[in-house]
């Protein structure tokens, strides 16, 4: 449902400050969400001012510094440092994208960093991700096919074939572009959003795919693909550079063509 | 103590209109929706504006009165607006049904176009009709 305010228990307060002696040259002042479970509190906004002398270039090692050096407790989600699992997806000046693969020195003034937006937050910057998990599942992520249990021989893909899912298959899961996505943000419970839509795309275009009809009635729901209003936010924010808004573009016009 | 699921109840939102910077595709899909209602009002004063005319020489007089006056021919401007961007705006949904354009390149050009034009042929069109 549309609701532009946050709810009471959401609302982001005034939080901690950190700040760095005036005379440190290379200074950066970050601000970042926090929100803490353990007590009753609501979210802050904390404040923190670290040495760029002595931490590396990227906003994840801002946080992994800020970790160590000033606040133990920070929590956020992070694995691979290059940009191809997809666990430090977050909001950093005012765009989603990986912690990992974003320059400190992009972001002019205070860098900002808050969770996906429109999420339940566990912790910090760690939103829960079931529901999106759960959407990802329901469009059946995997290859469907009966035929080799008919034959001996491996099923193969001209180089033709295996064009079409590029730019599909390279997806990671991070949710930048769900969670960029205002039409997500207000029917998020019933629309399966870019990243799921994208997966789907990706197995209905593969050519050795069996059950793209099916697949393709599944979706065909005012809800489930058609609240997609081609706002172009999702591909605007994938870190990966791939365009969510034309897989589902393109499934749309599947669905009218084999009408 | 508090239990996993009371704790799980009380998770708070995150901030999400708050805090997402304006992106023209979304700025100019609102824009898109905005304009779009606007224009289904000033459609229904359309039908009122035909109504008024076949009423007679009075009641025709008095219409032309309010569309004359400055409020009138503020909000005429303003439908004049409206339905140029949405028309040109729609092209480009047009466009994106049947694949062309949707390259993040092309979608902030053809923005960037549209938003442009619908200035020009509204003060072009402004000026041919109130001048």
């Amino acid at each position: 449902m549309v609701a532009f305010n946050l709810p009471k228990n959401s609302k982001v307060l005034k939080g901690n400050r950190f700040k760095l002696s005036r005379d440190v040259p290379n200074k950066r002042a970050l601000e970042i969400y926090r929100y803490d479970p353990d007590s009753s509190n609501n979210p802050r906004v904390d404040y923190f001012e670290i040495n760029m002398h002595e931490c590396g270039p990227m906003v994840l090692d801002a946080l992994i510094y800020i970790k160590s050096q000033i606040d133990s407790s920070l929590t956020f989600r992070r694995s691979c440092r290059e940009g191809v699992c997809g666990s430090c997806s977050m909001n950093i000046d005012g765009t989603n994208t990986l912690a990992c693969i974003k320059h400190i020195k992009d972001v002019k003034g205070v860098v900002k960093i808050y969770p996906l937006p429109h999420m339940k937050i566990i912790k910090d910057l760690v939103p829960d991700l079931s529901d999106a998990y759960k959407q990802y599942a329901s469009v059946k992520p995997w290859l469907q096919s009966t035929m080799p249990s008919k034959s001996e021989k491996e099923q193969l893909q001209s180089p033709e074939e295996r064009k079409e899912i590029d730019g599909a298959y390279e997806c990671i899961l991070c949710f930048c572009c769900s969670a960029s996505c205002p039409s997500y943000w207000w029917n998020g419970d019933k629309y399966l959003g870019p990243a799921a839509l994208l997966q789907a795309y990706r197995w209905i275009s593969d050519s050795r795919d069996e059950s793209s009809k099916s697949r393709l009635e599944f979706l065909k729901d005012s809800f489930k693909l058609y609240r997609c209003h081609t706002i172009m936010n999702c591909t605007n924010a994938c870190p990966k550079g791939l365009n969510p808004a034309q897989a589902i573009s393109r499934i749309k016009s599947s669905i009218a063509n084999i009408e | 103590m508090d239990t996993i699921e009371n704790k799980t109840n009380k998770r708070p939102l995150s901030p999400h209109l708050q805090i997402y910077k304006p992106q023209i595709t979304s700025i100019l899909s609102i824009f898109h929706r905005f304009t779009g209602v606007f224009l289904a009002f000033g459609l229904l004063l359309s039908v009122i504006f035909v109504f008024f005319t076949a009423m007679g020489e009075e009641t025709y007089k008095w219409w032309n009165c309010i569309v004359n006056s400055l409020v009138g021919k503020g909000l005429l401007f303003l439908w004049l607006l409206a339905i140029i961007f949405h028309a040109l705006n729609g092209v480009r949904y047009f466009l994106w049904d049947n694949d062309i354009g949707m390259s993040i390149p092309s979608v902030k050009w053809s923005g960037l176009f549209v938003c442009v034009l619908t200035l020009v042929l509204t003060c072009v069109l402004g000026i041919l009709i109130w001048m």
